[in-house]
């Protein structure tokens, strides 16, 4: 019998615990609401999708000039795609927060978690990924359209054509690059605080 | 029905809620940060319940739930973290006038419980609860290899922080 194992007996032993609930006490506490880091994970995430959403309907709007450029087909084609693969998110997500039990192994249930987390972080690189490739082409058709290169001409007719269109693009792919940048790092700030310690508690259960 | 399954439920943890409170006791330091702990386990086993199929005792399915609560779901309020924090400070005085009586030995054991990682304070009570190799690692979803190898570490770690 080693030290640490004497330590069983006081254990065994100990009282119970100055804190008793009796049935009453327990049955109003299951009809309360939990605050689980899945619960503040699934809010999260039903966030996140409610945003996507409306800044696609929000550019949709705005594309209605862009279509006069013959982008039309595109829009169409690109906006059939985003909603498959919205909605695709939307199921993998759902079935991933359904898999989510407390009664799992400790290690299944993180996996879980994070397996919920990442379908999210897909979703949200996926995001990104289609408004930097939509703004591209966009302004690739605006800066090349004979209707602003008309428009460059009258309003500045002194300077190099060129040159107004590099800086035209350079403050475009800064712009773009800042709203990415801002986005990305509230998104790593959220998760960021919400799930660090899941992480750090999974990597020191995997290690060996 | 559902009436029933709530009645079951309650009368069965009512029995069985010491697991809880060790685990309660083991993962927090103050009376609140207790109490929202042990609301929020409860609410995962009433949740898990259905599907509960009693192929394994209550006590060791709530054992299981009320540990995953504690490691991977419980968030822990800035409130209850500031308390928290007040509290282990003063545990730390109590600590320090070690006196033999059972309830000094039993805040001690916790004590240096509460100073182990979220996984170490699992294995630790796992252990202290006379758990063999193979259901721990069944628990915590690791082969019984690791859970050996991560046991000694931890039980060298306890010896430590309890001077013995």
């Amino acid at each position: 019998m080693t030290q640490i194992d004497k330590f069983k007996d006081i254990w065994k032993n100990q009282e119970a615990d100055t804190i008793k609930y009796s049935s009453d006490d327990i049955q109003k506490m299951i009809h309360k609401k939990s605050s689980s880091i899945v619960k503040w994970l699934f809010y999260i995430s039903l966030m996140e999708f409610c945003f996507w959403i409306l800044i696609s309907f929000a550019l949709d709007a705005d594309w209605n000039h862009i279509k006069s450029l013959g982008l039309y087909n595109f829009i169409s084609v690109l906006n059939v795609i985003n909603y498959i693969i919205i909605i695709t998110f939307i199921y993998f997500f759902y079935k991933n927060y359904k898999n989510i039990s407390a009664s799992s192994t400790t290690q299944k249930l993180m996996e879980d978690i994070l397996k919920t987390r990442k379908t999210v972080y897909f979703y949200v690189l996926y995001n990104v990924t289609m408004l930097v490739f939509g703004f591209a082409v966009i302004l690739y058709y605006i800066f090349t359209s004979e209707d602003f290169i008309n428009k460059l001409e009258t309003t500045r007719p002194d300077s190099d054509l060129s040159m107004s269109l590099t800086i035209a693009v350079i403050i475009s792919v800064v712009i773009i690059l800042v709203v990415v940048g801002i986005l990305l790092l509230f998104y790593r700030l959220i998760y960021g605080i919400l799930l660090k310690r899941l992480i750090a508690n999974y990597n020191e259960l995997l290690k060996n | 029905m559902v009436k029933d399954l709530e009645q079951r439920f309650t009368e069965d943890l009512e029995k069985n809620q010491n697991i809880i409170h060790k685990v309660c006791r083991a993962y927090t330091t103050s009376d609140d940060a207790h109490k929202d702990l042990f609301q929020e386990i409860t609410i995962q086993l009433w949740r898990a319940y259905p599907n509960f199929r009693g192929d394994a005792k209550f006590s060791t399915w709530t054992y299981r739930v009320a540990l995953n609560t504690a490691i991977s779901l419980y968030r822990k309020s800035k409130r209850l973290i500031a308390t928290s924090e007040i509290n282990d400070h003063l545990n730390e005085l109590e600590f320090k006038e070690y006196d033999t009586t059972k309830e000094e030995q039993i805040d001690s054991l916790y004590h240096a419980i509460r100073q182990l990682s979220d996984i170490e304070k699992a294995l630790c009570l796992l252990y202290l609860d006379d758990k063999s190799y193979k259901e721990i690692a069944e628990t915590l979803g690791i082969t019984e290899v690791n859970a050996r190898v991560k046991m000694n570490r931890t039980k060298l770690k306890l010896k430590e922080l309890l001077n013995v």
